[in-house]
């Protein structure tokens, strides 16, 4: 097992390679310069400017320049907020981000298992028909529909929760996590339905009905397994979401993670903050596939020994 | 149908003569019987039709600002059924508008990325070799970040506009379709039709234009089904974040993105857009689950 | 030849004899678009301990959904009436909870497919202990002791570290075998057999049947054996019990029923058995005609269309079962 993953690992460098090599060459074509906005600086400013961020140095350069930076963790500094690399930036807002994406992904897991195992039992009852239509409106509305709504009713309709801002504290939490979770709820619940139908009907399943092993037994350990790796393979993507969400949570609730640098680096053209969150991004993704790969292959024995 | 009792029915009488059904009125006939399906069609073309329609029956012009009525909740009386915005714009007119463009968008990107996904899905699948394991390599990164991060990524490059959002949408859609194209092609491949076109002498090119990709449609219509709202999702995104279509332009995202700001004082500038957005959406869901499961019945 | 331990031997000593299993009247019905469609009806039989009682038929002549009635393993659009009694207690209509201690414990069933219906996710070790720990009460060491005997009972080399190996890592046969060794670890009275050789390659079908035969022996264990082939029927069985659409034609010992098939479907069967001993001039027999469509509820004798003895009454009366105390016959023309 563990060259099965070391093998995961090894083709996931090039990946990340190409999302650098990307990102990079991509924002060079950009037209207009991050200094575009300066009007006031004079031309041998702007030639200094240029010089000190390496901006004249021939592309391919730049490149090399840049990824031995990132190899390092370096990824230059903002753009925008002069006082500030990159990294630091991207350091301030993760954990923040990643406290609120953990829980989205861990309500949203726990929660949409249990509705789809539960409406799997009660197929084409009245539960059942509840628990899919529910999720058929989590995963048609999107996030920043429902985000404002849950500010709206919670927030100042009833007044429970504060409409936005963060201080830490855990009523800044509540609304975020939930606005996240409800999509992948939907997602999650739905697919566990189905392949746990699926499941319930297999032969192997029949065979620990008739070895008499009672509902509960059943259903833990012999139809859950199989039933639940489809939706063990969905997490890889499921956390693609969770990030995307945050980007519209973040901005919706006034919240200080990456998500929210990402966004207004785009709008402002800090080519090198948004090159450091596209790539920190996309190794969290990739490790975070890592880990579904490897819980996959500990719940699946045939995938292990290829 | 239990396992068991389609085992016992599987015999069919065959002294009887059986006339043909294709398989598409089949499909379409099972999604008839789709209540939700059917109510989603009949809802979409409800807002499609608004929207195509709505600026020739309304007495409002969705750029006409009336200062006189700014921000006017949703009232029968004064002929602004839904409002008005903060610059005294109708709200339902603004709506309509911003939603001709969302749904022009959602078509025409998923039209373009069809168009592309299944030329390119089918070549690669058909010719193999080098040229497949290129573009699966191209795949496998582009799948590596979020498809929005790319588009976003993309709009810092080309600028801002629906033009754009057009490009950026439609250079990383197609991608799913030639990945599931490319596989059926390559089951498709290897079936003695295939094999009698090539004895037959036909050339490579004619073969994935008259065989191949006509069996290919069934499962890319399905799923172009379920892209259509994810471009319309994926626009809204963009102009949300203030990435997307701009001003004087409006789209459903840019209407709801308003709405939030206003939302203390006026909700219903965030509640109409946004239940028109997600009438659109759940329309498009259930006719996509009604196409899946007309088109692929082991599924229910 | 497989050979039983004496362990397994010395504990089966004491087996009641008498009637094991009574089946009354048994009818299975199944909801379907198109109706209810009957695939079992008026069955009944006696088994006696110790025997192994064979059901042959074609594919839609309903005899797995005996079996499946009988377990309590019918699909949800089923449904099974009349009286099953097992050694005098009525198991028909039993609610899940209740049927739960007596499957796995008192009967137990082995499936056609033995890769799919072994648990891929889970070690042998695993889907074995577990009968005796949910039915016996046993400790896992005791358990795992216990498994890894039966394992040796059916031949499986090596059982000690076979046991920890998954589904996916054992050959065909030997998934069969492990599938007999965990059906026959709580030494049930009856043994449900689903098409358990159709699987498999001729040499191996040759070997289980075997093993079976001999366990059963050992272990004083019933066996009801549903096939559709003559040939497993006539290596294992000592009755047999011809059914087509839904319906008992003949049943009999099966010496006697193979030397005198009586009804015209049986005859059919065996004539148009294909035999290694003969000589065949020209085309091989068939029965002509179709099995029946079961969603037609038939009047008279399933068998008549296809039958070559058939009358005008075949059509329309139901013939009565004639019984002669050892065997019996559902035909009007043929008689005992």
């Amino acid at each position: 097992m563990l060259r099965y993953l070391l093998r995961r690992l090894l083709v996931s460098i090039p990946t990340l390679f190409a999302i650098i090599a990307i990102s990079f060459f991509m924002i060079r074509i950009a037209p207009g310069g991050p200094f575009d906005a300066n009007r006031k600086a004079t031309p041998e400013v702007m030639a200094n400017l240029n010089k000190a961020y390496h901006l004249d140095e021939p592309l391919p350069e730049q490149f090399g320049r840049y990824l031995w930076g990132v190899l390092h963790l370096d990824f230059g500094p903002s753009f925008k907020y002069r006082d500030y690399t990159v990294s630091e930036l991207i350091f301030r807002g993760f954990p923040i981000s990643l406290e609120i994406g953990l829980w989205a992904m861990l309500i949203s897991a726990t929660i949409g298992i249990f509705l789809g195992t539960f409406a799997a039992l009660k197929q084409n009852s009245a539960w059942d028909y509840t628990v899919m239509t529910i999720g058929m409106t989590g995963i048609a509305i999107p996030t920043f529909v429902t985000a404002p709504i849950y500010q709206l009713i919670f927030g100042l309709a009833l007044g429970w929760l504060p409409v936005a801002g963060w201080d830490g504290g855990w009523q800044h939490k509540v609304l975020p996590i939930l606005a996240l979770s409800v999509p992948n709820i939907a997602a999650i619940s739905r697919l566990t339905r189905g392949s746990m139908i699926e499941s319930l009907r297999s032969n192997h399943v029949r065979t620990a009905r008739a070895k008499g092993l009672g509902v509960r037994l059943t259903v833990t350990r012999h139809a859950l397994l199989g039933g639940l790796l489809p939706t063990l393979a969905y997490l890889g993507p499921a956390t693609a979401g969770i990030v995307t969400g945050s980007v519209v949570i973040e901005r919706a609730f006034a919240i200080p993670g990456i998500g929210r640098y990402f966004v207004e680096a785009a709008s402002n053209r800090d080519y090198t903050l948004v090159m450091g969150t596209v790539i920190f991004y996309g190794v969290l993704i990739i490790i975070a596939n890592l880990i579904v790969d490897l819980m996959y292959s500990l719940v699946d024995p045939k995938v292990r020994y290829e | 149908m239990s396992e068991a009792a389609f085992e016992l029915i599987h015999e069919t009488d065959h002294g009887a003569t059986v006339a043909g059904r294709s398989k598409l009125k089949d499909g379409f006939g099972r999604m008839r019987r789709n209540k939700m399906a059917m109510v989603g069609l009949v809802v979409l073309a409800i807002i499609v039709l608004a929207c195509a329609f709505g600026p020739f029956v309304l007495p409002f012009d969705p750029n006409q600002s009336d200062f006189d009525s700014i921000s006017i909740p949703p009232a029968f009386a004064g002929g602004h059924i839904f409002g008005t915005d903060d610059l005294g714009r109708d709200l339902l007119a603004r709506v309509l508008e911003g939603g001709r463009t969302s749904l022009l968008i959602g078509v025409l990107a998923t039209i373009v990325a069809i168009t592309i996904g299944i030329s390119y899905g089918s070549v690669a699948g058909f010719f193999g070799g080098a040229v497949d394991t290129v573009m699966m390599r191209i795949v496998d990164v582009l799948y590596s970040l979020p498809f929005l991060f790319f588009v976003i990524m993309l709009t810092m490059v080309l600028g801002r506009g629906i033009e754009s959002i057009l490009i950026a949408i439609g250079a990383l859609l197609w991608l799913t379709i030639a990945v599931i194209v490319r596989g059926q092609t390559l089951s498709l491949k290897h079936k003695e039709f295939i094999e009698a076109a090539r004895a037959g002498g036909m050339r490579p090119f004619a073969i994935v234009r008259q065989h191949i990709i006509p069996n290919t449609i069934g499962p890319v219509i399905v799923y172009a089904s379920l892209l259509v709202p994810e471009v319309i999702l994926g626009e809204s995104f963009l102009s949300y974040l203030g990435l997307g279509v701009q001003e004087p332009q409006s789209s459903w995202g840019t209407l709801i993105d308003g709405g939030a700001q206003a939302m203390d004082t006026a909700p219903w500038q965030l509640i109409v857009p946004g239940l028109f957005l997600a009438a659109t959406l759940f329309s498009l869901n259930f006719i996509a689950d009604g196409l899946r499961d007309a088109f692929d019945p082991k599924d229910r | 030849m497989a050979t039983t331990k004496t362990a397994v031997r010395a504990e089966a000593a004491v087996r009641p004899a008498g009637t094991i299993l009574e089946v009354k009247d048994l009818k299975v019905e199944f909801r379907t678009d198109s109706g209810k469609v009957a695939a079992v009806n008026e069955v009944s039989f006696e088994l006696k301990a110790g025997e192994i009682v064979g059901i042959v038929g074609e594919s839609g002549s309903g005899k797995s959904q005996i079996l499946m009635s009988l377990m309590g393993l019918l699909a949800k659009n089923g449904a099974a009436s009349g009286s099953v009694k097992l050694r005098g207690q009525e198991i028909l209509g039993m609610k899940d909870d209740q049927l739960d201690k007596l499957r796995g414990a008192s009967m137990s069933m082995i499936f056609q497919d033995p890769m799919t219906s072994l648990n891929p996710f889970l070690r042998v070790s695993t889907q074995l202990t577990e009968v005796l720990v949910k039915h016996r009460g046993m400790g896992k060491t005791e358990a795992m002791k216990r498994s890894i005997e039966m394992l040796d009972a059916v031949s499986i080399p090596d059982a000690a570290k076979r046991i920890r190996l998954y589904p996916h890592e054992f050959s065909g046969g030997m998934r069969q075998r492990v599938m007999i060794s965990m059906a026959l670890l709580c030494q049930p009275a009856i043994l449900f057999a689903d098409e358990p050789t159709t699987a498999l390659d001729v040499t191996v079908q040759a070997q289980i049947l075997d093993l079976m035969k001999d366990l059963a022996a050992d272990l004083g264990t019933t066996v009801v054996l549903v096939t559709h082939d003559l040939g497993v029927v006539a290596s294992l069985c000592d009755r047999v019990i011809v059914l087509y659409g839904g319906r008992i034609m003949e049943s009999g010992p099966a010496e006697a029923l193979f030397a005198d098939p009586k009804h015209p479907y049986t005859r059919g069967l065996l004539a148009s058995t294909p035999r290694l001993d003969e000589q065949t001039h020209g085309e091989l027999h068939t029965i002509p005609g179709q099995p029946p469509a079961v969603a037609k509820a038939a009047l008279g004798c399933p068998f008549e269309p296809r039958c070559t003895l058939r009358e005008p009454r075949c059509k329309t009366v139901r013939p009565i079962i004639q019984d002669d105390g050892s065997r019996t016959v559902a035909c009007h023309v043929v008689s005992l």
